[in-house]
């Protein structure tokens, strides 16, 4: 069984109107084995914010469903959403998403504190992330005092610290410079080794070329697939570079090909 | 040109602003207009008239106007601090397109005095329409029975329009500050950042709270001199500034402090609604702490307003049957140096006689005199009014007049015939009764306006003095008691050379007439006028003061004055109820849009609704009963004051007072509970709308 099923999944925005209703999702279906590390990328518009969404269970699609560890999402009520999400998916977002009013100690507490775990096994499950996220020293302040690559660090810590099955990042590296960029993707590559299954959104080439399986969204709908296979970095920037090319060009139907 | 500019970017940045700035706006209107009708109802000719209380109210509304004023600047730089902190990325922004941060002071300037500008006329506007209002139906409540010229209130006007210019330019000056300091990094952050700590919140909670101690001392010893607070007036308003200042100090320094011993607790830290509420509680703690004070101290003056209206109506009802308890009285106080001049008491009775009310009248002739109590033993032979007197009073922190008593020397002759009793008095020995219960049981002996010394008569049954009801000389606030001395005749007993002792006022005189009417109103009415014209013109004025009054016609009077002032009361009771109100709503609505996306950013995470929900009541608890709590308090230890006021103007007395405090706090309760839940209900609406996909 597959960690993550997404099936003909549809998202149809539509106005009051019902004139001019946008599909966001058209179709979309792919499974995510345990220990994946996949890129999603795609022109602005092309879906792959709304698909994150989807997965990370912020919004309902129109049709289809998504299945994590064989129980699907959209069946779950409203009221156990919340406590599904805190157990079983991490987030990481572009603008770190953290609480001005708690020190990053307490932010990376949180999902804990809501779960209602208790201090010691909260402060163990920290001492073990600490040593490879290198955020000792900051724990004590608050997010507007440290830089963004200590903010998003431990944003990371927040959704490691309560092992979720997947780990969902949009934009991880957005407002990060290209050393700090450069520092979390090593990090996210060191959680994957160790098992962790993550789904990155990006529009960075750098990024995306550190994963091991690459999605192409175009038009709602999956575009081309690459898996690294036994690819070095560099070269599968180039295969990126050359399919994205593609993909900005009027390529009309969606083709689906195994890379080599 | 750059005025243009700046002028049209004030105005759209206002307008672009409006969830912003629109409480602020909102505070200063109702302040400004709360300011202009204390103010301008304290310098109205009408209110002066009001029975005895008219003067005290004028004076008390004076001070509850400054009293806003002053408190317009702290609640008023809370409401702006709140803006400006919402504000300034957007300054921030300017500066980082190219307008220097100097170059932005007129701007901040325009923004300011285009807000004043709408607060001041929005303010004065609805505060002349209310003030009005209040006016107008005061003066159809008193149905005339005053004289009411137009009312000018420009006065009024151009002192808010001054105070609050003031106002404004010490917010305008606190941005400037806040603009010039900051970097313009800091500017755009500035959102987010907490609010900077108190550096020493232990030092100023011991100092709020001895301030706060102080102000209490201070009620207690202004309530308990047994004299009107009106002569106090600057100690009043000292103690109230200290109250409001320590009240500021214990919240701000108090819920850091608190935050801050919650946070050490960290098992009671970690936990789900604990976590939330305590940080962002710390998170904002100056204008938490600014909030719930400026709640706190507007409870209290709705608690104290409150108190006086009810004390008042309930005083009122009182209030006519005990100053006026017969249907007719004739009063004659012989003036000074004089004893009573018997061809005036000759011509009331003949006056009475011709009007057939003979049989209906009873009178007594009494002399009345400050005496000095020590020890069970009534002096009278003491001059309470030398300066040698007055040194050798016992000097109390809280001075009382439990060593005065009014004594009211009448015969046994007019007490027979009155009580119908047949008392006989040895030589040397004397009858005393007082209407205050119980007084008379500790006096042992009397010393006699010439030295003798006199002894009690104790009798199983001594009847009271129940057909003749006197006002007390001095009111009930005075604490000066009245004690009846029944001696065998009155001028041996004071000393036949009465000239020496009236001279400086020692002994006064009265005859007193009391007639029962058994017709109708109109009737008693027109008696009563008869018998004064037939009076002012056969008296001799020159020896004596003469007061002639029906109870008829007093009453109405009253109850249209009386109305007048109860009428007023609950007016200004229920304008700080509303300020109150606006003010709990306006921290709500304010720190719904604040939390918002931080409740956005949790529900990301993982807080259910359920969740957001327990946070946001465990959060209301702590923020709703503090503020009441320490209201209570304060009205409790302001008592004394209410209390002393009420006794000197109007029938008052301690169970009265009592029973009107617990009244007005249990009101005003359940008044502010249903604010809360209602505007609470408004804070979660817009937490859970904006958290929504």
């Amino acid at each position: 069984m597959s960690l993550l099923e997404v099936n003909s999944l549809k998202k149809i925005y539509s106005s009051a109107f019902k004139s001019n209703a946008v599909t966001a999702l058209n179709n979309i279906s792919f499974s995510v084995e345990e220990g994946e590390y996949i890129a999603i990328m795609g022109e602005s518009g092309s879906g792959k914010s709304t698909l994150l969404n989807a997965i990370a269970a912020l919004d309902t699609p129109t049709s289809g469903n998504i299945l994590l560890k064989g129980t699907d999402f959209t069946k779950i009520p409203d009221h156990k959403m919340a406590a599904f999400r805190r157990s079983h998916l991490g987030f990481v977002f572009q603008d770190f998403h953290l609480l001005d009013t708690l020190t990053l100690e307490e932010n990376i507490y949180l999902p804990l504190v809501l779960n209602n775990t208790p201090l010691h096994e909260m402060k163990r499950r920290l001492n073990a992330l600490i040593p490879s996220l290198g955020i000792g020293r900051i724990l004590k302040n608050y997010p507007y005092e440290v830089s963004g690559g200590q903010k998003q660090r431990a944003a990371v810590a927040r959704a490691l610290i309560t092992y979720p099955d997947l780990i969902l990042a949009d934009e991880p590296t957005g407002a990060l410079d290209s050393r700090s960029a450069d520092e979390l993707l090593n990090l996210f590559n060191e959680i994957n080794e160790n098992g962790q299954t993550i789904i990155m959104v990006t529009h960075s080439i750098s990024a995306a070329s550190h994963a091991n399986r690459i999605l192409f969204i175009k038009d709602g709908a999956i575009f081309h697939q690459i898996y690294r296979g036994t690819a070095s970095n560099d070269e599968l920037y180039n295969t990126i570079s050359k399919t994205l090319t593609v993909l900005m060009s009027k390529a009309p139907s969606p083709i689906r090909r195994i890379a080599n | 040109m750059k005025l243009k500019l700046y002028s049209k970017l004030a105005v759209s940045s206002i307008i672009k602003n409006k969830p912003l700035f629109i409480p602020h706006i909102l505070s200063g209107v109702i302040m400004t207009a709360v300011f202009f009708i204390l103010y301008a109802l304290s310098g109205s000719s009408a209110i002066e008239q009001l029975p005895a209380g008219g003067v005290a109210l004028v004076v008390l509304l004076k001070y509850s106007a400054i009293l806003i004023g002053f408190f317009s600047i702290p609640f008023l730089i809370y409401t702006n601090t709140t803006l400006f902190k919402n504000r300034a990325p957007e300054f921030g922004l300017y500066n980082v397109l190219g307008i220097g941060r100097i170059a932005m002071i007129p701007l901040l300037f325009l923004e300011n005095l285009l807000t004043y500008g709408i607060v001041i006329f929005s303010g004065l506007f609805i505060g002349s329409l209310l003030f009005k209002l209040a006016e107008t139906s005061l003066i159809r409540i008193m149905k005339g029975n005053i004289s009411y010229s137009l009312h000018l209130d420009l006065a009024a006007a151009f002192v808010t329009v001054i105070w609050y210019a003031f106002t404004f330019l010490i917010l305008f000056l606190c941005d400037s500050v806040k603009l010039l300091k900051n970097s313009t990094v800091d500017l755009l952050q500035t959102s987010h950042y907490g609010d900077t700590p108190l550096r020493h919140p232990k030092l100023s909670t011991v100092i709020g709270l001895f301030i706060l101690t102080c102000s209490y001392l201070a009620s207690f010893w202004v309530g308990s001199r047994g004299e009107s607070p009106t002569n106090h007036s600057l100690t009043c308003f000292n103690l109230t500034c200290g109250i409001i200042i320590s009240t500021y100090l214990l919240f701000v320094a108090g819920s850091i402090y608190f935050c801050q011993k919650l946070q050490q607790n960290s098992e009671f830290y970690f936990t789900p609604k604990h976590f939330i509420t305590i940080s962002s509680l710390k998170h904002r703690m100056h204008r938490n702490g600014s909030g719930l004070a400026s709640i706190c101290i507007l409870a209290t003056f709705v608690l104290l307003t409150l108190t006086f209206s009810f004390a008042f109506y309930r005083g009122c009802s009182t209030m006519l049957s005990s100053h006026y308890p017969n249907d007719l009285s004739i009063v004659m106080q012989a003036k000074e140096d004089t004893s009573i001049d018997n061809s005036n008491a000759e011509t009331i009775e003949k006056t009475l006689e011709s009007h057939g009310l003979t049989s209906q009248a009873s009178s007594l002739l009494s002399a009345t005199a400050t005496s000095a109590y020590s020890a069970g033993i009534i002096d009278m032979s003491a001059n309470v009014y030398s300066q040698e007197f007055q040194n050798s009073r016992p000097k109390k922190f809280f001075p009382n007049n439990d060593d005065l008593v009014d004594i009211r020397v009448i015969s046994l002759d007019d007490y027979n015939k009155l009580c119908k009793t047949d008392i006989t008095l040895d030589d040397n020995t004397v009858l005393i009764m007082s209407k205050t219960a119980g007084y008379t049981d500790k006096v042992l002996s009397l010393v006699g306006c010439d030295g003798h010394t006199y002894a009690i008569k104790t009798t199983d049954t001594i009847p009271p003095l129940t057909e003749l009801k006197y006002n007390n000389t001095y009111p009930e606030g005075s604490g000066i008691k009245e004690c009846y001395v029944v001696v065998p005749d009155i001028s041996s007993f004071l000393g036949t050379d009465v000239t020496g002792k009236t001279s400086y006022g020692y002994v006064t005189y009265y005859k007193e007439y009391d007639v029962s009417l058994s017709v109708s109103k109109e009737d008693q009415l027109s008696i009563g006028n008869a018998i004064l014209s037939d009076l002012e013109s056969s008296i001799d004025h020159i020896s004596s003061e003469l007061s002639c009054a029906t109870r008829v016609e007093k009453s109405d009077k009253l109850s249209g004055l009386s109305g007048g002032l109860l009428f007023l009361a609950f007016i200004v009771s229920l304008i700080f109820i509303l300020m109150a109100s606006l003010i709990i709503y306006y921290k709500q609505i304010s720190e719904g849009y604040e939390d918002s996306s931080q409740f956005d950013i949790m529900r990301k995470v993982g807080l259910s609704l359920n969740g957001i929900h327990s946070t946001v009541n465990f959060q209301l608890l702590l923020t709703f009963f503090s503020p009441i709590i320490i209201s209570g308090l304060h009205l409790l230890f302001l008592t004394p004051i209410l209390y002393r006021l009420l006794a000197f103007s109007i029938v008052c007395n301690k169970s009265i007072i009592i029973m009107t405090t617990i009244l007005s706090f249990c009101t005003y309760s359940i008044i502010y509970f249903s604010v809360y839940k209602f505007t609470s209900n408004s804070y979660l609406k817009r937490i859970a709308n904006k958290s929504n996909p």
